[in-house]
């Protein structure tokens, strides 16, 4: 299959009287880069989406092995854009997926498929902020009065549902922020944020995290989101998550994930050694202080999550494989 | 019952003469049951050798010389012939002599005098073992080829499951087309029941079926009572062997390779990764192997099964490509070996349900004590061995190994390890965890 498409793909360029869509007009990254900055409510996977389709966009109608690998190509340049491949692998995936199950429907009438996914070109964007409002509709029950949730980082899907529990009873349940001192900013947007919609707030230091999961009865429950949800049920999220994660298990605390379903991505990472990607947290120096990577991400795995709160309800951490089997058919990427 | 066959042992000494009276407290089973050949079941015993022989041959004639290697066929053929006897295997080799004893589930195909034998403990006797079926003792429906690797069966020159699985899958494409449908009935109602079926119980009563070998029998009784009656006999068998080869092809040819090719990735390309295997298994040898191709760097403990050293030529195959291999003999210094590995590489005889996995027995010490210091632990396994079926412990489904199965030295083939102590499986469907198991039989029933 892929060798007779890339032979397809191979003609088509090789044919001089076609025009050739140049790949260089076009620049995906930037196009991503911008989107992710322009739209505070997309997230990577689709912002991955959207560009892809504005790629289409560009591109001229021609052949279906032509667009395949169009898109193919361009993905991998998105994900070489970045330190963190996996939550754009986890767009361009579905995406790709969506195209060749479609084109299957269509009997491969490509110009059709093309056509709709231009006019619906936002429709996976509001399908996110849908998903998010989603997960906030199922999961927001979990916070129930007098409970006090400990969370951590800047995930939308777990505000949303913080934010929707308090509209259910304003001052009634309490949230414990850990404060990440290198983006102390953000941390305090959300705090601010939460204060906000009425919900009383203590900020507590990373270091303080076990100490306070062990005051009887302070914290009932953990809430993070995750940057992308692994194939077995683990997820791959900002640095503190899994130690957070470990101290929730040792005090049997509840630990749940709130997750979009855009967000799995078929990627079995076995422990912390293997989250997809080089990432040198470990930075050995005599001289001068060590240098940390921006965005830096841990892998907590599905043994320490009790639940995932998505858009289609709260399911164990198994639920992920089934999903992505469903989607994909098997799980050679 | 240990007791109960001291008793058996004792009057049995008795009978004898005293004179080996003190030894019989630790000696055993194996001085009685070579004493009990006194000379009236000497001659007994040449007697039926000798009908043995001539079956074995008689059968053996007409035999195709295609399947496995001519060796192996030759010695499948006559592993229904006692050899001569040495000490050790004397209880045992009677025990074959005198067909079954404990009575496997399913009839035998010749009611057998039955024996209890009083070498297995109770608690074991629900488990199955692989036994030689006498070759004058098999059904006469059934098929030479089959014969043959029912032979091969019982002396695990065929062991491991996927090989079973593809030997049994060719030796009924063999009777498929040795078949012609009687007159006034039709194949789809009448090959299943009369022709199928006795070779089943043949097979079963040579080595117990192994799960894979359950599943493909049931995937192909259903290709047969699929098919149209009006469909001519000839048209028929053709689309059964042709569905037989793809069945073999998709299931295991080409998910063997997707298997290897998965693990072999897993194997990191920048060095230093050392992984701990346990005795052999033909996939991980691959994998191994393909890695090794691959260019890749790599050390490779081999911990090897005690009781039968598969390992050996398995470390020798592995170095002769170049990979450094350190070769442990046993499960000693388990943690030891551990200690300097990353990761743990093991292949599974199938996987049930609820994520356990059945495997060589050490296996289960081996994951354990890898999953306890933190490591890796990746098992791989075709698809056709996952069960519906759900085992927590070692003990519910196994076998008892043919060679050790005395008061003085008993064993079980296979063991049990727990899905929290797998951190992945590797199917052709992709990596998945233990956990997950469940999820892809689904996706399989609905393919």
């Amino acid at each position: 299959m892929s060798e007779t498409e890339a032979a397809v793909a191979q003609q088509t360029t090789e044919l001089p009287l076609r025009s050739q869509p140049n790949d260089s007009t076009f620049d995906i990254v930037a196009t991503y880069r911008d989107l992710l900055a322009s739209d505070p409510d997309l997230t990577k996977p689709v912002a991955a989406i959207e560009s892809l389709i504005a790629l289409l966009n560009t591109v001229p109608s021609t052949t279906v092995y032509e667009t395949l690998d169009t898109v193919k190509s361009h993905s991998d340049l998105l994900k070489a854009s970045v330190d963190n491949p996996l939550p754009l692998q986890a767009g361009t995936d579905l995406f790709l997926q969506y195209l060749v199950a479609s084109l299957k429907q269509q009997d491969g009438s490509f110009d059709a498929v093309r056509q709709h996914l231009l006019r619906n070109g936002r429709l996976f964007a509001s399908r996110a902020i849908a998903a998010r409002n989603g997960i906030a509709e199922a999961g927001w029950r979990f916070v129930r009065e007098g409970k006090c949730v400990l969370t951590h980082g800047a995930s939308r899907s777990v505000t949303g549902l913080l934010e929707r529990a308090a509209k259910n009873g304003e001052g009634k349940f309490r949230v414990v922020y850990v404060r990440d001192e290198v983006r102390a900013e953000e941390s305090d947007r959300v705090v601010k944020e939460l204060r906000s919609k009425g919900i009383p707030v203590a900020e507590i230091p990373e270091a303080a995290v076990a100490h306070v999961m062990g005051l009887l009865r302070q914290v009932h429950m953990v809430f993070t989101g995750a940057e992308a949800v692994t194939q077995n049920g683990g997820i791959i999220s900002r640095i503190g998550t899994y130690q957070i994660a470990k101290l929730a298990a040792q005090a049997k605390i509840p630990f749940y994930v709130a997750a979009e379903t855009h967000k799995f991505v078929r990627k079995f990472p076995l422990d912390q050694r293997d989250i997809g990607y080089k990432q040198e947290v470990l930075d050995f120096s005599s001289t001068g202080p060590s240098k940390q990577p921006r965005d830096a991400v841990d892998y907590t795995p599905p043994e320490l999550i009790s639940n995932l709160v998505t858009e289609n309800g709260v399911h164990l951490p198994g639920y992920v494989f089934e999903q992505l089997l469903d989607i994909y058919g098997s799980l050679n990427g | 019952m240990k007791e109960h066959h001291k008793k058996d042992q004792a009057q049995d000494q008795q009978k004898k003469g005293a004179k080996d009276q003190s030894k019989a407290a630790a000696a055993p089973a194996e001085g009685a049951g070579e004493k009990k050949l006194s000379n009236a079941e000497l001659k007994k015993k040449a007697k039926e050798e000798k009908a043995a022989r001539r079956a074995a041959a008689k059968v053996s004639q007409p035999q195709p010389p295609a399947g496995s290697a001519p060796g192996q066929a030759a010695e499948g053929a006559k592993g229904g012939k006692p050899k001569p006897k040495q000490q050790q295997d004397g209880p045992q080799a009677a025990g074959s002599q005198h067909g079954k004893a404990a009575t496997p589930r399913s009839a035998a195909p010749m009611p057998a005098p039955k024996e209890a034998k009083p070498s297995v403990p109770e608690c074991f006797s629900h488990l199955a073992m692989a036994k030689g079926v006498n070759l004058t003792q098999a059904d006469k429906d059934v098929h030479p080829a089959v014969l043959m690797l029912g032979q091969q069966m019982s002396t695990m020159a065929i062991s491991d499951s996927t090989t079973r699985l593809e030997a049994t899958l060719l030796a009924f494409k063999k009777v498929i087309d040795s078949y012609t449908t009687p007159h006034g009935t039709t194949l789809s109602r009448h090959f299943t029941s009369h022709v199928l079926n006795p070779q089943i119980v043949y097979l079963t009563a040579c080595r117990p079926m192994c799960f894979s070998m359950g599943n493909a029998i049931r995937w192909l009784k259903l290709q047969i009572s699929k098919i149209d009656i009006d469909m001519a006999d000839s048209d028929a068998k053709k689309l059964l062997c042709e569905a037989i080869d793809s069945f073999i092809h998709e299931r295991i040819t080409l998910a063997d390779v997707v298997i290897v090719s998965t693990a072999a990735d897993m194997i990191s390309p920048d060095g230093g990764d050392v992984i701990l295997t346990y005795a052999h298994h033909h996939l991980v040898e691959r994998a191994l192997l393909r890695a090794r191709a691959d260019g890749k760097r790599f050390r490779v403990i081999l911990v090897d099964d005690p009781f039968e050293r598969v390992g050996l030529a398995h470390a020798k195959t592995l170095a002769a490509a170049g990979i450094p291999v350190a070769y442990a003999p046993d499960l000693g210094a388990l943690r030891t070996n551990l200690q300097e590995a990353t990761t743990v590489l093991v292949a599974a005889e199938a996987m049930f349900s609820n994520g356990a996995m059945y495997a060589r027995a050490g296996t289960c010490d081996v994951a354990t004590a890898a999953f306890d210091l933190g490591m890796r632990v990746t098992a791989l396994c075709e698809t056709i061995n996952f069960t519906e079926r759900v085992s927590i412990d070692s003990l519910t489904y196994n076998e008892i190994d043919p060679e050790r199965n005395t008061d003085e030295e008993f064993r079980l083939l296979f063991d049990t390890t727990r899905d929290k102590s797998i951190s992945a499986v590797v199917t052709e469907l992709g990596i998945c965890s233990a956990k997950s198991v469940p999820a892809i039989l689904r996706k399989l029933e609905e393919l």
